[in-house]
């Protein structure tokens, strides 16, 4: 895998999940690195800095919104910014948020393709030219 | 997860190749040149097996032997004795023990190779020694015998490879299947989550133009095609005024009319009801301005009860780029086009039902005009007047229609008065007034047991009521305060309500009722009305009803512009003068201010219509005009 593809880490206690965003992603061009909870996905994200984080809300061990409060926290991970997936319905308070670097929260079932359509839009600054329309 | 891009040979056999060397066993690499299969070595080796390798004999044994595992594979699964004590095993992709005979082999392969110390002893090694130009004293003394192989060292390490090979195709299998699971699984993702986001539209309540507007532009997006687009029949009457309307999204290549052609088209050439379709020569449809723009049409029909109502049909795959439609796509419109269907039937039930209902509310409140000529089409200019005024005073678009079924609705109490008082010439005794201000609570109680009339009956019980509480038949005064407001009446504006007349005693018999407590004394004379109006309208704590203060001025409006059995009608701008003189005592000021400022040609209009019918069915005996 060449260096220059972007790197996008996900993260979700759901392996199928992790299997359907990344084959969405990495057929699109990205290089894609999965953790099964908060902490894994955390060490992950300080070794590797990627350009952008998928994460889950609920998982064992630690929570995808504490993954990111200690992502903010922590210099050199301070400033990659995260999409997460929440169920439906269920919100989190924008002073939660406020303490991270999630730009948007996507709700489950969520279509691929608009998490695709977001990681481009987020990560290359462009919005396919077919979603546009 | 990188299968797609590598050779799939390479990727099972690479890592194996790395367990081998790491064990010290030397790999070559077989390829074919130039018709002739050869070794090479590409890893480390040791000096005796570079010797072979490079020896044109040996290398001509190899591709004997290749042919002969070619003709009979698998014959032991174990190595292949090149000369005695050199072996081969080639790594093959399928295990030997399972590799068919139609399989054909790999023009290229690894392959471990083996010496053993009985070839030091063979007649090739010297003969090897003579063609390679090497001393054989020389050569036997420089070969470390430790490093050498036995045959049974080699059938362990061939049986070794091959549950290795057995294993990574397994692994392999399993990673093409997690692959071939994850697309379908996101697949799966994209239709579920769109027939959520449809779900969730048809539940808000919208315009079934909207929600199907909006399922194509969805659908669209999902599949990624250049264009989509939705035609519904133009014959079938339960669609009402969706028949024969097109819905399109995307880049339209076609003009809205080629589109409504095409879909017409489209519904007539003999489509499965229940299968979507993929049509791939779009020229034998005869579609000229069509196949010009695309090469493939997806068509999906829509249906309830196997009975066509409508097609989805959509062109040219963008994402991927070139792509042809699939039957994730098909597969995909499918399931839209079922809740689609489903949908579109259940907005024509309730169209059937809404039109069943409106029509028996008509059939109704006809019969009641009907008793008597002179009030021939009141019920539905009141209901007329009551919505336009509804709408003027900013009320939402669904109580709007409500205040219309109640206009139309207002008098049905009237059923309950004998014809003989309704249409009786002259002045009435006080015993016939009073049988005609019954007319509201009657009314009320016909409609109390019909769930969908709950709210309706405040209106068709108040209607009569007049804004200074001298009204009928409880002499409410002013605007209802409902639960919400409740809570801004002070006690000041309560006894403000309250009229003068209610004496001492009537105030401690009924104080225990919080409602009863706000309403006139011409409770007195309906006590059984009381407690049909506090179960009808829990919330009301005194004051007219919207519903009651809106009818109020339409009726009194068409009744002052008709004619009636003691007076003829006046004209509009008398009528409008009566209304603006008596608002704030009759009617609701506000409402009042809004009412006059009406257009009310619609009214007159639908009067004229009526007189006309009126005169027709019966000589003309109600013309108010001429009269």
């Amino acid at each position: 895998m060449s260096s220059s593809k972007p790197l996008i880490v996900i993260v979700d206690d759901e392996t199928h999940i992790l299997h359907v965003v990344s084959l969405k992603l990495r057929n699109a061009g990205f290089e894609v690195i999965t953790a099964q909870n908060g902490e894994e996905g955390f060490d992950a994200i300080a070794q590797h800095r990627p350009d952008l984080v998928i994460t889950d809300y609920q998982m064992p061990v630690m929570s995808g919104l504490e993954m990111c409060t200690r992502l903010k926290a922590e210099p050199v991970t301070a400033n990659i910014r995260a999409i997460m997936l929440t169920a439906r319905g269920f919100s989190i308070s924008a002073e939660a948020l406020e303490q991270t670097n999630i730009q948007a929260v996507l709700s489950k079932p969520f279509s691929p393709r608009e998490v695709l359509t977001k990681v481009q839009e987020m990560v290359l600054g462009t919005v396919d030219k077919t979603e546009a329309i | 997860m990188t299968l797609m891009a590598l050779n799939l040979e390479s990727m099972s056999m690479d890592p194996i190749r790395r367990r081998i060397e790491s064990l010290g066993i030397t790999s070559v690499i077989l390829a074919a040149d130039s018709g002739k299969m050869r070794a090479r070595i590409e890893g480390s080796a040791r000096w005796i097996e570079h010797l072979l390798i490079d020896c044109a004999a040996f290398q001509a044994t190899i591709h004997q032997a290749w042919q002969e595992i070619r003709t009979s594979p698998g014959a032991d699964g174990g190595p292949v004795t090149l000369w005695p004590g050199v072996w081969l095993t080639p790594l093959l992709a399928a295990p030997h023990p399972r590799r068919r005979q139609t399989d054909p082999l790999p023009d290229h392969c690894v392959a471990a190779l083996f010496v053993g110390t009985e070839f030091l002893h063979s007649e090739q090694f010297r003969l090897l020694c003579d063609m390679q130009r090497v001393d054989y004293q020389a050569a036997l003394k420089r070969i470390d015998v430790a490093q050498l192989a036995t045959r049974r060292e080699a059938d362990r390490v061939s049986t070794l490879i091959e549950w290795m090979q057995s294993d990574a195709a397994d692994a392999e299998r399993r990673g093409k299947e997690v692959y071939g699971l994850s697309s379908e699984l996101g697949e799966t993702y994209e239709e579920l989550s769109l027939l959520y986001k449809l779900a969730m539209n048809m539940t808000v309540d919208q315009p079934p133009r909207h929600f199907i507007a909006d399922a194509c532009h969805e659908l669209q997006q999902v599949v990624g095609m250049r264009w989509l687009a939705i035609q519904l029949v133009a014959d079938d009457p339960r669609l009402n005024d969706l028949q024969g309307e097109v819905f399109a999204a995307g880049d339209l290549v076609l003009t809205h009319d080629q589109i409504r052609g095409v879909g017409l088209h489209l519904m007539n050439i003999g489509l499965d009801p229940n299968l979507p379709k993929v049509i791939d020569d779009i020229h034998s449809l005869g579609l000229p301005e069509l196949s010009r723009q695309s090469s493939d049409l997806l068509v999906v029909p829509l249906a309830t009860d196997n009975r066509l109502i409508g097609v989805l049909f959509g062109g040219q795959k963008l994402d991927p780029p070139g792509a042809n439609l699939t039957t994730v796509d098909s597969k995909l419109c499918g399931a839209l086009a079922n809740s689609l269907s489903i949908f579109i039937e259940n907005f024509m039930l309730y169209e059937d039902m809404q039109a069943m209902f409106m029509g028996t509310l008509h059939a109704l409140t006809s019969a009641i005009d009907a008793k008597d000529s002179y009030t021939f089409g009141h019920s539905e200019r009141v209901a007329l007047m009551s919505r336009m005024l509804a709408e003027a005073a900013g009320l939402d678009g669904q109580v709007v229609e409500r205040v219309y079924v109640a206009g139309l609705i207002h008098d049905v109490g009237k059923i309950g008065v004998p014809e003989a008082v309704l249409c009786k010439p002259g002045k009435l005794t006080a015993g016939e007034f009073e049988q005609i201000r019954m007319h509201p609570e009657i009314g009320a109680r016909i409609l109390r047991d019909i769930r969908q009339m709950k709210d309706i009956i405040p209106g068709v019980l108040s209607h009569h009521e007049r804004w200074d509480g001298h009204g009928y038949p409880f002499g409410l005064a002013g605007a209802e305060v409902t639960e919400l407001q409740s809570d801004e009446v002070t006690k000041e504006e309560v006894t403000e309500l309250q009229s003068d007349e209610v004496t001492k005693e009537e105030v401690t018999e009924l104080q225990s009722d919080e409602v009863t407590k706000l309403i006139t004394p011409s409770l007195r004379h309906s006590v059984t009305s009381s407690s049909l109006l506090h179960s009808v309208t829990p919330s009301l704590l005194g004051g007219i009803p919207l519903f009651g203060r809106l009818i109020a001025l339409a009726d009194s409006f068409d009744a002052m512009s008709s004619t009636r059995t003691y007076r003829s009608r006046l004209e509009h701008g008398q009528v409008i003068n009566e209304i603006r003189r008596c608002a704030g005592t009759q009617f609701d000021p506000d409402l009042a201010s809004v009412f006059v400022e009406l257009d009310f040609e619609p009214y007159r209009q639908m009067h004229r219509r009526h007189e006309i019918a009126a005169q027709q069915s019966d000589g003309g005996r109600s013309d108010g005009v001429t009269k």
